[in-house]
């Protein structure tokens, strides 16, 4: 027997299981993150010096990272545009495009944080750092668990578009609600860590 | 499943984007005037609230989701909330006698130490 609601909504709910499933996860994240931006608000209003973000990292490159991932979420959702129109070469171009993206947030990361490496700045510098890198570092985190996925989705994954095309459609669609949440909590990283 | 879901209408992705873009340049320009810091970031997190309801209510297509979602959404919200006011308020639970340090401590530069190692910690006297 199969599992029931992996396809179609449930009656009551309105809602297919991976649906309320990415839900109930970002439900999870929102809490998790906002705990660190807790401390982040508790650290900066105990502390007596707190730096000028756009004194201490780069603003050009930060906001450089927030064109890149608002870009990837619209090619996200283009993707899943393109699956609701059957046109699989176009979600294989529109997804590649956000996998692409996502790897030049990471390298932009990258070169952010080996600059603050060659100048000796690690988390243990200030209060500052320490939340800097472990916001940040957190995010890149989930920014790679959304290449590991939509890799998936990009090879092997599409198989599934010859057997089950809806479902592959829904998988797509809830990828992209974790992928766009991702992009969300950079848009408060952004400013707080940068510019404030 | 919702209406927006069977048809998605592509042109309010590119007006959204266009919006997130202009909000990003709106925010750099605007953490460059000198407002004080309590109005910039009251600035910097509405624009960034902005900003992430676009996100949420269209690309996430919240606008138009079931009302379980809601709920949930709503659950972690004042759970959030909770938690932010619980933070805060720890900043007062200090043991008796101890202040958080307002000026930089004198032998702290005497020994070329950075001053930020020691930020946000309270001081017991």
């Amino acid at each position: 027997m199969d599992m029931p609601y992996i396809v179609h909504p449930r009656e009551d709910t309105g809602l297919f299981n991976a649906k309320l499933g990415i839900w109930l996860f970002l439900a999870s994240e929102v809490m998790l993150f906002g705990a660190l931006f807790s401390s982040y608000i508790l650290m900066r209003i105990g502390a007596f010096q707190w730096p000028q973000g756009s004194d201490v990292l780069n603003v050009p490159l930060g906001a450089l990272n927030t064109v890149i991932l608002i870009s990837s979420s619209v090619s996200m959702v283009l993707s899943w545009v393109s699956l609701k129109e059957k046109n699989l070469g176009k979600f294989r171009l529109c997804l590649a495009v956000t996998i692409l993206l996502a790897l030049g947030f990471m390298v932009v990361k990258a070169f952010e944080y080996s600059a603050k490496f060659s100048h000796h700045i690690f988390p243990e510098t200030s209060t500052y750092f320490a939340i800097y890198f472990t916001l940040t570092g957190l995010h890149a985190f989930h920014v790679m668990g959304g290449v590991v996925v939509n890799t998936y989705f990009l090879f092997p994954g599409t198989k599934m578009w010859q057997t089950d095309p809806e479902r592959f459609t829904n998988r797509i669609e809830v990828a992209g609600v974790y992928w766009h949440f991702v992009d969300l909590v950079w848009i408060f990283l952004f400013p707080i860590l940068y510019l404030l | 499943m919702s209406e927006e879901t069977h048809h998605p209408n592509v042109k309010i992705y590119y007006y959204v984007f266009a919006t997130l873009l202009t909000l990003t340049v709106v925010t750099v320009l605007a953490s460059f005037i000198n407002v004080g810091i309590a109005l910039g970031v009251a600035i910097a997190l509405f624009i960034a609230v902005i900003k992430s309801s676009l996100v949420a209510s269209f690309f996430m297509h919240l606008i138009s989701e079931k009302k379980l979602i809601y709920y949930t959404l709503m659950m972690a919200g004042a759970f959030l909330l909770g938690m932010f006011v619980l933070f805060i308020f720890s900043y007062y639970n200090l043991p008796q006698g101890a202040e958080y340090i307002k000026e930089p401590a004198q032998q702290t530069q005497q020994h070329h130490e950075p001053a930020q190692k020691h930020t946000g910690e309270p001081h017991v006297p």
